[in-house]
């Protein structure tokens, strides 16, 4: 009787252990899903591939009706909102009298985050094109745009 | 409780240890000392323990639900005693999680089974009673749908993007390692737990909608997930043994 007795104490200990562990496993995140579908690009000189920066920068999204994404003064990263109706995103860089293309083909995920965040939106790099007026080239270097990951995605090597 | 499980186990080795280490001892002494030795040589300590069919239930989606209510499960359990010491091993069951909140709805449906074995290390001439203390391995598979009625991503620059995702079929396969404790609380009723380490091998899903937890499983996106089960059995003692050698 005494060794039953040992062994519903026992038992009923381990109970309670596992429930505080299973309330410590599943703690999700709430974290507002934001900024999870923009690519993060670098400017780097195409001369040193030392990073870069450029001037008087204004940055427009194609297909949008107030589309001025950045006008800023100086500029070394870039993060650029791709647009999730479409598999293709095309934005305008203007520098002072230079001025250049750029566009995304992709593909998309969408995948459940946690409980309480929602669904985001796994975006995958298929290609990235360019017109040459100031940028000389367009590196992929990671093709993977996910939530809650902070990575350079691209690197524009510019004159 | 997990300290006193490995103690347990390590005392078991030391008494395995110690019964060696008498054997070779006796391999060193004279050849009519050894068959003398020999013919007064006891017998090996094995505790037999009451064999059977046990079926049972796992509370730990019980738990899981009073913790998240979002998560719906239950799990039917099985064992057979193959050998002394080694128990063939089945779960089945079932999970459902619904999420419904203002910015998206997303249900999934899945079920499972688990095959494997367990490895009783719990032999104990101090302590011979049908107890046991496991380890042992899982073969997992999952099948579930999944949907979202509706989900809506912020987008301030190029607007808000709404969706809504129809039925797609998951199906995955995991192994767990298993590590636990059986008790015989009244006769040939047991309880016990189990912590587990689950590695997903592999998932099929559509490109469209990835799995936010795989049924059985845990958090698809977690590689290894730890889960724990806590066990209500009656073993059906039809192969009962219940002598000590």
């Amino acid at each position: 009787m005494k060794k039953r007795s040992h062994n519903i104490l026992t038992m009923l200990s381990a109970t309670l252990a596992a429930a505080f562990a299973l309330a410590a496993c599943n703690a999700e995140d709430d974290m507002q899903l934001s900024y999870q579908h923009t690519v993060q690009a670098g400017l780097y000189s195409m001369h040193t591939h030392n990073d870069t920066t450029l001037t008087q920068v204004q940055i427009f999204g194609i297909g949008r009706e107030d589309s001025l994404l950045y006008d800023v003064e100086t500029i070394g990263k870039l993060f650029l909102n791709l647009n999730l109706s479409r598999c293709t995103t095309e934005f305008v860089f203007c520098t002072q009298t230079l001025q250049d293309d750029i566009f995304f083909t992709y593909r998309k995920q969408k995948e459940p985050v946690s409980g309480s965040s929602g669904i985001a939106m796994e975006l995958t790099l298929d290609s990235v094109g360019h017109t040459t007026t100031f940028i000389d080239s367009i590196a992929i270097v990671e093709s993977k745009i996910r939530y809650n990951e902070s990575l350079e995605n691209i690197q524009i090597f510019v004159y | 409780m997990f300290i006193s499980l490995i103690l347990t186990a390590i005392l078991s080795g030391q008494e395995a240890v110690a019964q060696q280490d008498g054997t070779a001892a006796g391999e060193n002494s004279s050849t009519a000392a050894g068959e003398e030795r020999e013919a007064r040589k006891e017998p090996k300590f094995v505790v037999v323990k009451d064999q059977g069919l046990s079926l049972g239930v796992d509370l730990s989606p019980f738990i899981i639900r009073a913790v998240k209510d979002e998560r719906t499960g239950f799990c039917v359990v099985g064992r057979y005693g193959v050998k002394n010491r080694w128990f063939a091993a089945a779960e089945v069951g079932f999970e459902h999680i619904k999420y419904s909140k203002k910015n998206y709805d997303y249900k999934s449906n899945g079920s499972y089974i688990r095959v494997g074995m367990d490895y009783d290390i719990f032999n104990s001439e101090d302590f011979p009673t049908n107890d046991n203390i496991f380890i042992g391995l899982r073969y997992a598979y999952a099948w579930q749908q999944h949907e979202s009625g509706q989900f809506t991503i912020v987008d301030d620059y190029w607007g808000d993007y709404k969706g809504t995702v129809g039925k797609t079929s998951v199906n995955s396969h995991s192994v767990d390692v298993v590590g636990g404790i059986r008790c015989e609380m009244l006769r040939n009723l047991y309880m016990g737990w189990t912590f587990r380490c689950r590695f997903l091998l592999a998932s099929q899903h559509s490109d469209d909608l990835k799995p936010y937890a795989i049924a059985g499983y845990g958090i698809y996106d977690n590689k290894v997930c730890i889960g724990f089960t806590y066990t209500v059995e009656y073993q059906i003692p039809f192969n009962k043994l219940g002598k000590k050698k």
